[in-house]
């Protein structure tokens, strides 16, 4: 159990995305031995080679090898992180990761960084925009989207203290917004109301996506709008009893640095679905197609994804 | 376990059979699902010096820190180490294999992973045992338990599969001498020869290549498995290309590739028993 004081929570919210993850593994890796991060050619990004060195894997670049190194590491009674870039975790790995979390369910640990809108100056070949998709569709494995620095620590810390796969996509680059500043209990499966102006609109993001609807509803109850704004960082589970007592607000949105079919927004529409509520629904998110290489910001604004795009869609809604 | 080098060849010879009759019978269980009977005859011999003369086991403990891990990449050669199981003690009763099928079974066509009944993985996606392998070996030095090994069991038709090499490129690289992979190379996969599909010869100067120490045996001849496996392999991991032949010992499956995945139908069952049964009463 780590304690965080002030001081180390602002530490963690100066890491950055990809640092973050070194950050944190080291402070793990002391506490229990059997905590491995094996890495493919992003070490030097993700702070390991620097922080990691008896407990660290080079394995190249070879997502697929990734997978199943820390399968057979796993094997052996350690608790290994698989780090990599995003689409590459997943997408690349794919078969081995359906032979390993979803055939053996072992409890092994990946890391996606870069997710979403990040790398899009590198083009499609660099965003993952479908992980979450295929994600979700494999049997035992826990999907979660930190809103910020810390919450992604405190992630790693439930998911390296728990005998279960699991997929942790991080969005944004190394300079994060601070959404969380106090210590608090992640609990898997729970969503979190991190902003409340009324119940006009309901909002779910994930990522950091939360921080942008969060600044959306700041401008829209200057208009009269009051949102409700969900971080939905454990996209798989989901939180079912927060989307069912919230579906009696007139529109939900969902926002996300993902394809809008087979992400957080599609998995919202299946609870809805699922209880028979008969909420309007929004997605906001890439729309069935691979972005021409641009920047993050051009990105974002290409697909409605900053505060001022999130604000007037949904005030043009709710006309 | 571990037997040395000394091994009787007569008694292996007994036990292959026997193992053989062990593959028949489970295939034939599958009713009119397909069994791989050709990939599972290739690999007797393979199984039965391992098994038999090297392999260190617990049959008190299945998960017993010392013990020796058995990957089968291969996945179509599962009911050939069920059999080597059955033989040497591990599998008690070959009723235990039941049908291969079905929620409550333990022993599936392709493994499935079942720590407690000493399968340590899931096979059935080829190209994947040897990252699985890879992780393992890194994991035993990184225990400093320098005296289990890691042996891999691979098709040359999943040789096919980039990922193999992936794997067999940092195995070499990390020298992880705790490593011995088995090539059943049999020649043949679904649709015909390896040879006319992706050419696959120069194997042992391609694992030379990846930094293993690389020999080519006949895998049917005992005295030959058994040396192959009584060599240490010091500071590179170890790679046992064994030529054989898919459906060794039953005449019309022999170089079949039809044979690789097919029904054991009743009649074929007696034949095949019989021609197994007969060689053995040759010897």
């Amino acid at each position: 159990m780590i304690l965080y004081d002030k001081k180390m929570i602002d530490e963690i919210h100066e890491q950055g995305s990809r640092g973050i993850v070194g950050y944190m593994l080291e402070k793990l890796s002391k506490q229990d031995h059997r905590i491995i991060a094996a890495y493919a050619d992003v070490g030097s990004r993700f702070g390991l080679i620097q922080k990691m060195s008896g407990s660290g894997l080079q394995v190249s670049i070879a997502e697929q090898s990734l997978i199943g190194i820390i399968s057979g590491i796993y094997h052996e009674g350690f608790i290994p992180f698989g780090v990599a870039y995003a689409p590459f975790i997943t997408m690349r790995a794919a078969d081995q990761i359906r032979m390993s979390i979803g055939e053996m369910g072992l409890g092994i640990k990946l890391i996606g960084g870069s997710a979403g809108l990040v790398s899009g100056n590198l083009g499609a070949a660099s965003m993952a925009l479908d992980d979450i998709a295929m994600m979700r569709a494999i049997p035992n494995i826990s999907i979660f989207s930190p809103a910020d620095c810390f919450e992604a620590a405190k992630m790693m810390e439930v998911a390296s203290a728990t005998d279960a796969p699991f997929y942790i996509r991080m969005t944004g680059g190394n300079s994060i917004p601070r959404i969380y500043s106090e210590d608090f209990d992640y609990r898997i499966g729970k969503a979190d109301i991190v902003a409340e102006t009324g119940r006009d609109v309901v909002v779910y993001a994930s990522g950091m996506q939360v921080h942008s609807s969060i600044k959306a509803a700041e401008m829209l109850i200057k208009d009269g709008i009051g949102c409700t704004i969900v971080n939905m960082s454990s996209i798989k589970p989901i939180d079912e009893k927060m989307i069912c007592s919230l579906c009696d607000i007139r529109l939900a949105v969902s926002v996300e640095e993902h394809n809008a079919i087979g992400g957080l927004g599609s998995a919202v529409a299946d609870v809805l679905a699922t209880h028979s509520r008969s909420q309007k629904l929004v997605k906001i998110g890439i729309n069935d197609e691979y972005p021409k290489p641009d920047t993050y910001e051009n990105l974002l604004n290409k697909y409605g994804l900053t505060s001022e795009k999130i604000y007037m869609r949904i005030k043009n809604l709710m006309r | 376990m571990r037997g040395g080098n000394e091994l009787d060849i007569n008694k292996i010879s007994d036990i292959a059979h026997g193992m053989r009759e062990d593959i028949i019978e489970m295939c034939y269980c599958l009713g009119n699902n397909a069994a791989h009977l050709g990939g599972c005859m290739s690999l007797v011999e393979l199984l039965a010096v391992l098994y038999f003369g090297h392999l260190r086991f617990d049959l008190n403990d299945f998960k017993s820190e010392s013990r020796d891990r058995v990957i089968m990449s291969k996945g179509q050669g599962s009911i050939a180490m069920y059999a080597a199981m059955h033989r040497v003690g591990i599998i008690k009763d070959l009723s235990e294999v039941g049908g291969l099928l079905g929620e409550s079974n333990i022993y599936y066509k392709q493994t499935v992973r079942n720590t407690d009944y000493g399968i340590e993985f899931s096979s059935g996606s080829l190209g994947q045992g040897l990252a699985y392998a890879l992780g393992i070996a890194w994991a035993l030095k990184k225990k400093n338990n320098s005296t289990s090994k890691v042996y891999v069991f691979l098709g040359d038709g999943e040789c096919d599969e980039g990922s193999v090499w992936e794997a067999a490129s940092l195995v070499g690289h990390l020298q992880l001498d705790n490593i011995v992979v088995l090539v059943d190379r049999n020649a043949l996969q679904i649709d015909g020869f390896t040879y006319n599909i992706n050419r696959m010869d120069m194997m042992e100067e391609r694992w030379s290549a990846f930094g293993f120490n690389a020999v080519t045996i006949d895998g049917h001849n005992i005295g030959e498995i058994n040396r192959a496996l009584s060599f240490t392999s010091h500071g590179k991991p170890y790679a046992v290309i064994a030529d054989t032949v898919k459906g060794k010992g039953i005449s019309f499956a022999e170089n079949e590739s039809e044979w690789h995945q097919n029904v054991l139908t009743d009649e074929l069952y007696k034949r095949s028993m019989f021609e197994i049964r007969g060689n053995n009463d040759t010897l």
